[in-house]
């Protein structure tokens, strides 16, 4: 037990991040279940919930709007921190970046480790916040000054200072964990293994990895300095001449505006790291049920880089109608339309991959298409708020909750569940079952478009978020239908999830077994058995090419693994050394 | 499988567009709320990007579905390309363009907004408009033109919900309403923003008009209303419990009704 | 589908020159291109050892340390300009504790030169006197808080200069600790003579991570002294 729960092997450190990435999940979820029904009727009552909670209840039952926002922030939290930053890239990186490169283990397999425990206590310190006197925080994932600030009172008590500290906590691990990425990446490939030969998971990795390098410092000072703002009454962040419960706080210089400026410094880089890893395994699926080479592989690495480092530059578009100068807003607008233009030569290059080939539907197929499909859909979201002037009235309002949960909430986690049905052949030697998968596919793809493209139409009649209820407008009464449908449609894609858990339990134990290389696929990792041995390869591999060859003519298969030195293998060529 | 999958993109992508549609043709209530300024910039960009993006969309759509439609499993000569580089360059240059092009339209609106000077600036009618948690009040100058002094100390939130200095004599003639912002019609109005707590953000949906409102600082934004009625301000940016609920009502009237309104005192 | 069965023909070739280091990625392999063929695979690469260099590791840890402080430094700028700035006037003990620091940098850097010409009594020496000039540096950035305080200037007081010089020297010190920490490592190893001219790892991390905190503690020095 113990062996297993602090085992230095990159594959059991993989799958705990994965559970840990799952609870968050279930958590994050339900909760914002919670928070639909309430938004959707604010008059029902919760007998048997208010005796679990009753600090969330008025006299008369009903969830307090202090608890839909508390909802809403937990709910924001766990899915950014817990769930996007780790199954996409700690859970499924520490697994298969050391197979895919040959490499034996990480470059410190005890780093791994300890970060997978940091974690672990950052969420659990997260979740205490529901627990504490004043309940959990209502100030947003964003925790914006002077509201976060505010030190007592429902939502503003203990449960603030922890979610802080919960995130000073991550932050730390999350940085600790991709120094080892870098380094593995660096230094452990394998012969042959040059960086234009790797997979473009091993690419979207490292891009994250650079990310979370300079985008996490950045937020864990920006953490604890408001945290001394509230612990200790530092004035980084405190505004002069505020009212707050009846007393006035003045001899304050500080500048909440900056919070806003540190925290998007981190946050906008942190929304592509939620979706660089998905993208490299979509485009590492496409190419493998396509069979056929990654159209543009060299454009898509760069494309990658380009991504992850322009979305430092892009920060302000979160804060066009802030008060910040307008000049600096052209800027940022400016910058922003530039960096759809990488995301927009990846979309050529996924249905340039499809084109021509020879496409197996198969569930990881299915959701990577799923994915195309929905990043395209959200990412055309983009293109009116990166827009300063259209940003000005669609800011805040649901128009931005309906884009950023097609991008994150929908096509990031069917790149989860791509990769999950991708390689949980490798981890259990037994294939998920294809016809649950299918049917999970299509109800999952339906439900989110038709939870999250509604929202859109709210944005535009103008129904801003973070409402707990949209009764007291006469202008959003009439969207109450619409409000209605979305949550239907959720109830209905979250039970379809269940499809999804079962799948992944019960083919852990009864799924069809299959042998070490069941899609055919070139990269490293297929070359071991499933599931692969302690050490992972008995002698380095030697890799002799590009990891998408896939139909390559003249070849007498599709598909060439990346150890192979000769297409022709039927044929002994002599090896011309370098 | 490949049949099925097809349809379903090519049928959603259908539905995506005509669901736009109908917002774009004002049949179904999600559409944009009545505009009243004759200021429809913003609204013509928002159809001009929708358009653009419309298209972007169908077209990746219907591509996504007939690849899978066509491309099925017995393919038996898979094209062996690992890309090809003119294409590449060619599509990101018409992407580009395209983008940057609806970026520049977009800064010349910003501009206009932002840095247009009204014509006639002695004309221009000033408010002051301060957000606490979680109600908007709004101040006039009265006859004097002139604000008076307020102070934190002297805030009350029945008798004296901005502090009004009473030794000023400014704020003597300082008219003062509660969750309700009258103004006249066709006149430039420049709405200076105050905060008495956390941050808010002023937003008023017929207008297109969204201003954060930060605490220690005022900031200031203008705008025109040129269509009598009762319409809605609400706060866009979280600032608290009662967030969901900090209304005020926006009425504009005629010029006449306002000078009369102004007059009337205690103005209704 | 069919079973897989690929015959993956390891080459066995010894040719090829050695390949140490993870430096060859950079030459690309004629992997990508329309043309690709065939010949592709020719290259062969003897096997890596897969050995871990501490020093990329710091190399890397020192970049988020790095954008920690700039997050800090920035907020400090932007509330310079803030009215009623008034800087506080330098501790005593500061001024001593850099130059202490400065100099600790200086003698660190002599063991390591000691140790790389084999004089491993002088190496000894040298980490002694730099892990006693860490120690002293420490009390007297201490010392110069006791300063302040007997001034009456607390950290949340209302002077911003005084709460940022608390905090910047709390956060560099908390670093440094962790030099310390490798320090005491290095000096307990010279003690037993466990390092040498080619088995110097740790010496040279924590001489180099011990120089990045001695440079980031001079800029902070400027930053909050000099100039304003
Ligand atoms: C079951 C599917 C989901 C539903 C029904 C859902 C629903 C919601 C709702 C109703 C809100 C509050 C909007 C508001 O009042 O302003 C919200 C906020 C949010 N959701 Fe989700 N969500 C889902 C999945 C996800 C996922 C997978 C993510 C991962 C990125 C995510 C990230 C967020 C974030 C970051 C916020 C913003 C929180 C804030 O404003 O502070 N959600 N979601
Ligand atoms: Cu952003
Ligand atoms: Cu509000």
């Amino acid at each position: 037990m113990r062996k297993y729960l602090f085992s230095l092997d990159h594959k059991v450190v993989g799958l705990q991040y994965y559970l840990l990435a799952l609870t968050a999940l279930i958590v994050a979820v339900s909760l914002s279940v919670l928070m639909r029904l309430r938004l959707t009727w604010p008059e029902d009552v919760w007998p048997l919930f208010s005796k679990l909670l009753p600090s969330a209840f008025n006299n008369a039952g009903q969830m307090t709007p202090d608890f839909y926002l508390a909802l809403m922030t937990m709910h924001g939290t766990i899915m950014i921190f817990f769930v996007l930053t780790i199954a996409p890239q700690a859970a499924f990186g520490n697994y298969f970046l050391p197979l895919q490169i040959g490499a034996n283990q990480m470059a410190a397999p005890r780093l791994g480790q300890t970060s997978f425990w940091i974690t672990t206590l950052a969420f659990c310190i997260l979740i205490t916040a529901f627990f504490v006197a004043g309940g959990a925080p209502l100030a947003g994932w964003t925790a914006y000054p002077p509201l976060s600030i505010i030190s007592s009172g429902t939502g503003h008590a203990r449960g603030m200072d922890l979610w802080l500290i919960s995130l000073a906590v991550f932050s730390i691990a999350a940085i600790l964990n991709s120094l080892n990425f870098m380094v593995t990446i660096l230094e452990h490939r394998t012969s042959g293994m040059q960086l234009m030969r790797m997979p473009l998971t091993c690419w979207g990795w490292m891009a994250t990895a650079m990310i979370s390098l300079l985008a996490f410092p950045v937020l864990l000072a920006a953490g604890l300095l408001l945290l001394l703002d509230r612990l200790i009454g530092t004035d980084f962040f405190t505004p002069n001449g505020m009212i707050v419960n009846g007393q006035i706080i003045d001899l304050r210089q500080g500048i909440p505006i900056l919070w806003q400026h540190l925290f998007w410094f981190f946050g906008h880089p942190e929304v592509y790291l939620a979706i660089l890893p998905g993208m490299g395994v979509v485009s590492h699926i496409l190419a493998t049920f396509s069979r056929k080479p990654v159209f543009g592989y060299r454009t898509m690495v760069w494309a990658t880089l380009a991504i992850a480092l322009l979305g430092f530059l892009v920060w302000g578009h979160h804060m066009f109608v802030a008060g910040i100068s307008p000049y600096l807003s052209m800027t940022f607008s400016f910058l922003t339309l530039t960096i759809a233009i990488p995301s927009a030569i990846k979309t050529l290059n996924w249905l340039g991959t499809m084109w021509g080939g020879k496409i197996r539907l198969a569930t990881p197929m299915l959701y990577a298409i799923g994915f195309v499909s929905l990043f395209v859909t959200g990412g055309l979201g983009g293109i009116f708020l990166g827009q300063s002037s259209l940003d000005i009235y669609l800011h805040d309002t649901y128009f931005v909750v309906g884009h950023f949960h097609l991008i994150m909430g929908s096509a990031a986690v069917f790149a989860i569940f791509a990769a999950t049905a991708f390689w949980f052949p490798k981890v259990f030697g037994r294939q998920m079952n294809e016809d649950l998968g299918k049917v999970h596919f299509f109800l999952t793809f339906i439900g989110v478009y038709a939870i999250f493209l509604p929202m859109h139409f709210l944005g535009i009649a103008g129904n801003p978020r973070r409402y707990a209820e949209i009764s007291q407008f006469i202008y959003l009464n009439q969207l109450q239908p619409l409000h209605k449908f979305i949550t239907i449609a959720m109830l209905i894609t979250v039970n379809a999830q269940l499809l999804f858990f079962i799948n992944l339990i019960t083919s852990t134990f009864a799924g069809k077994k299959v042998n070490e290389n069941p899609w055919q696929a070139t990269t490293l990792e297929w070359t071991v058995t499933s599931p692969p041995p302690k050490d992972n390869f008995s002698e380095p591999p030697n890799v002799c090419r590009g990891a998408y060859d896939f139909s390559l003519p003249d070849a007498a298969q599709d598909f060439l693994m990346q150890t192979q030195a000769d297409s022709m293998v039927a044929e002994d060529k002599p090896v011309e050394p370098k | 499988m490949a049949a099925a999958i097809a349809i379903l993109i090519w049928f959603l992508a259908i539905v995506v567009v005509l669901l736009f549609s109908a917002g774009h043709l004002g049949s179904v209530n999600w559409n944009f709320p009545e505009l009243i300024t004759n200021f429809s910039d913003i609204d013509s960009q928002f159809y001009l990007t929708l358009t653009i993006t419309g298209i972007a969309f169908l077209l990746s759509h219907l591509i996504l579905g007939y690849f899978i439609f066509k491309y099925k499993d017995n393919n038996p000569l898979v094209k062996y390309s690992k890309g090809n580089n003119r294409l590449e360059v060619t599509y990101a240059l018409g992407v580009g363009i395209v983008f940057i092009a609806l970026a520049v339209m977009s800064q010349r609106i910003w501009t206009k907004i932002y840095f247009a000077q009204p014509t006639n600036p002695t004309n221009v009618l000033q408010i002051e408009a301060t957000a606490e948690q979680f109600r908007w009040i709004f101040r006039y100058s009265g006859k004097d033109n002139k604000f008076g002094e307020t102070l934190l100390e002297l805030v009350n939130k029945d008798h004296n919900p901005l502090g009004l200095n009473q030794k000023d004599t400014n704020s003597n003639d300082d008219i003062v309403k509660l969750s309700e912002l009258v103004i006249p019609v066709d006149e430039p109005i420049k709405l200076i923003l105050r905060s008495h707590d956390v941050m808010h953000s002023f937003f008023v949906p017929n207008l297109r008009l969204k201003q954060d409102v930060i605490p220690g600082m005022s900031m200031a934004t203008g705008f025109e209303a040129n269509k009598i009625g009762e319409y809605e301000i609400a706060c866009a940016e979280l600032c608290g419990q009662g967030h969901y609920r900090m209304r005020a009502k926006l009425r504009v009237i005629s010029k006449e009704d306002f000078n009369n309104w102004l007059k009337s005192d205690p103005p209704k | 589908m069919s079973t897989v069965e690929t015959k993956i023909r390891r080459t066995n070739t010894t040719s090829g020159g050695n390949n140490t280091g993870g430096d060859n990625y950079n030459r690309g392999g004629g992997d990508e291109g329309n043309n690709s063929g065939s010949n592709d695979g020719s290259q062969t690469e003897q096997p890596k050892k897969h050995k871990t260099s501490p020093m990329l590791f710091l190399t890397f840890a020192m970049i988020p340390i790095a954008i920690f402080f700039a997050a800090i430094v920035f907020v400090y700028l932007a509330h310079e300009m803030r009215n009623g700035w008034t800087p506080i006037a330098m501790p005593a003990a500061v001024l001593a504790s850099t130059l202490v620091l400065i100099i600790s940098s200086v003698t660190l850097e002599m063991a390591r030169k000691a140790l790389k010409a084999k004089l491993l009594e002088d190496f000894k020496r040298w980490v002694m006197v730099s892990t006693f000039l860490g120690i002293t540096f420490f009390t007297t950035q201490l010392i110069a808080w006791k300063q302040l305080m007997a001034k009456g200037v607390y950290i949340e007081a209302i002077n911003p200069h005084a709460t940022f010089f608390y905090i910047l020297t709390a956060a560099h010190g908390l670093h440094l600790f962790g030099g310390l920490i490798g320090l005491s490592y290095v000096l307990f190893g010279a003690m037993y003579y466990r390092f040498s001219a080619d088995r110097r790892n740790a010496v040279d991390v924590t001489t180099t991570y011990w120089h990045f905190m001695d440079g980031l503690w001079i800029f902070l020095f400027l930053l909050l002294f000099v100039w304003k």
